[in-house]
C-alpha cells in the first residue's frame, strides 16, 4: 500500500537522488555549471513540494519536479545547451589507468555526448530517463504526463536516431 | 535382438550424451569464421544486450570490444590493447566430459542465416540449451540456454557469419612470456557443488582459482582474502540468493559475478552457468556469513 | 511487419510474456528486426556504460547542510559503477585502508582462459570477457 511508504526528508532526497539528478541534468545540457544550477534548484522545490506531498508515486513526483524544473531553467536562461565538454570535466572522467583507455572512453562518450544534444527534446528527455536515470517505461510516463506507448516509440525512435548519429559522425 | 538388450540400449540412449556433441564440439572448436554476434541475458537485474565482432581461426577465437580484443582457446587468453599485452596460459588441465544428467538430442534441420541443424540439451523434462549449429562448420549460430522453470536466460545469435578464416589473428612470435599459471589447492572450496564438479584449480591473483563444469556450463570459485574489496562489487549492495543474505551480485550479458565474505575468507564466482543452477551451487558452497544474520535468526527463534 | 518499438520494449524488458514471445519468435525468422535490435542494443549499452559525473564540490550547500553525496542507488549508476570496476580493475577501498583490491577483470580472464580448454564453442565463452 502507498500508504506505508516513508515520506524522505529532503536531505535524504539530496544523499539518495543528487548524484542521479545532477547526472540526468549533464546528459541533458552537456555543461557542469547548467547541471550544478538544475541540482539546486530541484532540491528547493522538493524542498518546498515535501511538505504538501502526500504518499503515491514519489519517483513519478521527484522527475516531475526535475523535469519541469529542467524545462523552466532552459526557458529562464534563453540559451541552447552547449555541445562543448569543459575542460575540468576531463578529469572528472578518468576512470582507466592507462592514458588510451582514458582517451578512448572520453572520446566515446563525447560521440555520444554530442549526438545526445542534438536530439529534439523529447527524444532525448526519454533515453537519457531510461537510460541514464534507469526510470521504467510507466515512470517516464508518469513524469513527462504522456502516455506509456508514447513513451515506447520515444525511446526506439531516438535510440535510433543516435545510431545514425554516431555512424554519420 | 533380446528385450534386456533393448531395454539396455533404451537407457542408454536416455542417459548418456550423444557421440555427436562431442564431434560437433571438436569441429566447432576447428571452424574458421568472422561474424558479429548479439548475446541478450534476462537477469534478475534487467535485460542485458551487447553487440561484438566475433572471428575465429586455428582453435582460436577473438573478440574485439571498444577497449582491445581478447583471444581465447587452448587455455591461453591474450589481452591486447593500446597500452600493451597481458597473455595468461593455464597448467595442462583435466579432460572435458558432459554431466550424464544431461540428454542430447540432434533436431531438425533449419536455414536461417545459413543452413543449419539443431541440438538440444535437456536436463530431465526440460530443455536446459538448444544449439542451432552451422551444417558445414558446425560454429555455434544461435545458442539459446534456459532456466529450470521454462523460461529463456540467454539468447546468443551471429547477425552476420562468414565462414572464412584469418591467418594473422595472433603473431605468437612477437608476444611476450606468458604469465603461466600453476596448479594449487583451494582450503575451503569442496570438489562438488550443485551437480558441477571441480577439474582443476590454479594460482590465482590473490588467491587460488577452482575450476567448476557439468560440460555445458562452467564457473571458478576465487578462494582470496577476507580483506579483498571485491573489485567493485562489493559496492553494489547484497542480494539473496537462496534463502542467503550477503551475496554481491553483477551480470553482464554473457556471465555472472558473485561476491561474498565469511569470517575467514572472501569469494568470487565467476560464469556462465543459469540462475537456478547458481542456486545450487552456492548452497553448496561456504555461505556469507555476518552479524545481522545472527540478529536475525534470534529474533526469528524467540521473538 | 517489423516489430520497431517493440525492440526497445523488449530489451528493456518492457513487454508482457506473450509479447515477449512473440517478439522472439518473429526475431528468429526476421533479419532486418535482428540487424535493428542489434544497432539498438548497441547504442543501449553505450549510453549505459557513460561515465558518472560526480556533483561538483558544495552544488548543495546553497540549499543547506547537507550530509555528504554517496553513491545513488539507481540501478544503471550502480552498474556503471561495476562496469567501470569490471573494465579498469580499479579496487574500491571498502574496509578501510587495509583492504586488498581485486582486479575482477584479470578474475574473469582467468576463468575464460581455462574454459578456452574445453573442446569447441569458445565463442561463447570468450563473451564473459567481452561486454565489459
Amino acid at each position: 500500500m502507498a500508504s506505508n511508504e516513508a515520506i524522505p526528508t529532503w536531505e535524504q532526497v539530496a544523499t539518495d537522488y543528487g548524484r542521479v539528478i545532477y547526472n540526468f541534468a549533464y546528459r541533458l545540457t552537456g555543461n557542469r555549471d547548467d547541471a550544478s544550477d538544475l541540482a539546486q534548484e530541484v532540491l528547493v522545490r522538493v524542498r518546498r513540494g515535501l511538505a504538501t506531498y502526500r504518499p503515491g508515486s514519489f519517483e513519478g513526483w521527484l522527475w516531475r519536479i526535475t523535469r519541469n524544473a529542467f524545462l523552466d531553467e532552459v526557458r529562464r536562461k534563453q540559451r541552447r545547451p552547449t555541445t562543448e565538454l569543459p575542460a575540468e570535466d576531463r578529469s572528472a572522467l578518468v576512470t582507466s589507468p592507462t592514458p588510451d583507455d582514458v582517451l578512448a572512453e572520453t572520446r566515446l562518450s563525447d560521440e555520444m555526448q554530442a549526438a545526445l544534444l542534438n536530439l529534439p527534446y523529447e527524444f532525448r528527455e526519454a533515453v537519457v530517463m531510461c537510460d541514464v536515470v534507469g526510470l521504467t517505461y510507466q515512470e517516464i510516463a508518469d513524469a513527462a504526463e504522456v502516455p506509456v506507448g508514447t513513451v515506447r516509440s520515444r525511446i526506439h525512435r531516438g535510440r535510433l536516431m543516435l545510431r545514425d548519429a554516431l555512424e554519420a559522425g | 535382438m533380446t528385450l534386456t538388450a533393448t531395454l539396455l540400449l533404451v537407457t542408454l540412449i536416455g542417459t548418456l550424451p550423444a557421440p555427436d556433441l562431442v564431434d560437433d564440439l571438436d569441429q566447432a572448436g576447428d571452424a574458421e569464421f568472422v561474424g558479429r554476434q548479439l548475446v541478450v541475458c534476462w537477469t534478475a537485474d534487467g535485460v542485458l544486450a551487447h553487440v561484438t565482432d566475433v572471428e575465429q581461426s586455428q582453435g582460436m577465437t577473438r573478440v574485439t570490444g571498444r577497449d582491445g580484443s581478447f583471444v581465447i582457446g587452448e587455455g591461453k587468453m591474450i589481452e591486447q590493447y593500446a597500452g600493451g599485452v597481458r597473455y595468461l596460459e593455464m597448467a595442462p588441465t583435466s579432460e572435458w566430459r558432459l554431466w550424464d544428467g544431461y540428454a542430447v538430442q540432434d533436431g531438425n534441420s533449419v536455414t536461417g542465416l545459413r543452413e543449419s541443424r539443431t541440438v538440444e540439451v535437456r536436463q530431465g523434462s526440460s530443455l536446459r540449451a538448444k544449439f542451432v549449429l552451422d551444417a558445414t562448420t558446425a560454429a555455434p549460430l544461435t545458442t539459446e540456454v534456459y532456466q529450470g522453470n521454462g523460461s529463456l536466460y540467454r539468447y546468443s545469435t551471429f547477425l552476420e557469419f562468414d565462414a572464412r578464416g584469418d591467418d594473422d589473428m595472433v603473431d605468437m612470435d612477437s608476444m611476450p612470456e606468458p604469465d603461466y599459471r600453476e596448479t594449487a589447492s583451494a582450503a575451503t572450496v569442496p570438489q562438488s557443488a550443485g551437480h558441477y564438479w571441480a577439474a582443476d584449480s590454479y594460482v590465482a591473483p590473490g588467491g587460488v582459482q577452482v575450476f567448476f563444469t557439468d560440460g555445458l556450463f562452467r564457473f571458478s570459485v576465487f578462494e582470496v582474502s577476507r580483506k579483498s574489496d571485491g573489485g567493485g562489487l562489493a559496492k553494489l549492495g547484497t542480494v539473496d540468493i537462496g534463502g542467503n543474505g550477503g551475496y554481491h551480485r553483477a551480470y553482464t550479458p554473457g556471465a555472472v559475478s558473485v561476491f561474498w565474505r565469511t569470517p575467514d575468507l572472501a569469494y568470487v564466482l565467476v560464469g556462465d552457468l543459469p540462475p537456478d543452477h547458481l542456486v545450487e551451487v552456492l548452497a553448496d558452497l561456504p555461505t556469507p556469513s555476518r552479524p545481522a544474520l545472527l540478529k536475525r535468526a534470534w529474533r526469528w527463534a524467540f521473538g | 511487419m517489423h516489430l520497431e518499438d517493440r525492440l526497445s520494449a523488449y530489451l528493456d524488458s518492457e513487454l508482457d510474456a506473450t509479447q515477449q514471445r512473440q517478439a522472439e519468435e518473429h526475431l528468429v525468422e526476421c533479419a532486418e528486426c535482428r540487424t535493428e535490435l542489434s544497432s539498438v542494443a548497441e547504442v543501449r549499452d553505450q549510453l549505459r556504460s557513460l561515465p558518472v559525473v560526480e556533483v561538483r564540490a558544495g552544488t548543495f550547500e546553497d540549499v543547506a547542510e547537507v550530509v555528504p553525496l554517496r553513491r545513488a542507488r539507481f540501478r544503471p549508476m550502480a552498474a556503471a559503477a561495476a562496469v567501470a570496476a569490471l573494465v579498469v580493475g580499479v579496487g574500491f577501498g571498502v574496509a578501510g585502508n587495509q583492504s586488498v583490491p581485486l582486479q575482477l577483470n584479470q578474475v574473469v580472464e582467468q576463468h575464460v582462459a581455462r574454459a578456452s580448454s574445453d573442446p569447441g564453442f569458445n565463442v561463447l565463452q570468450v563473451q564473459a570477457v567481452a561486454n565489459r
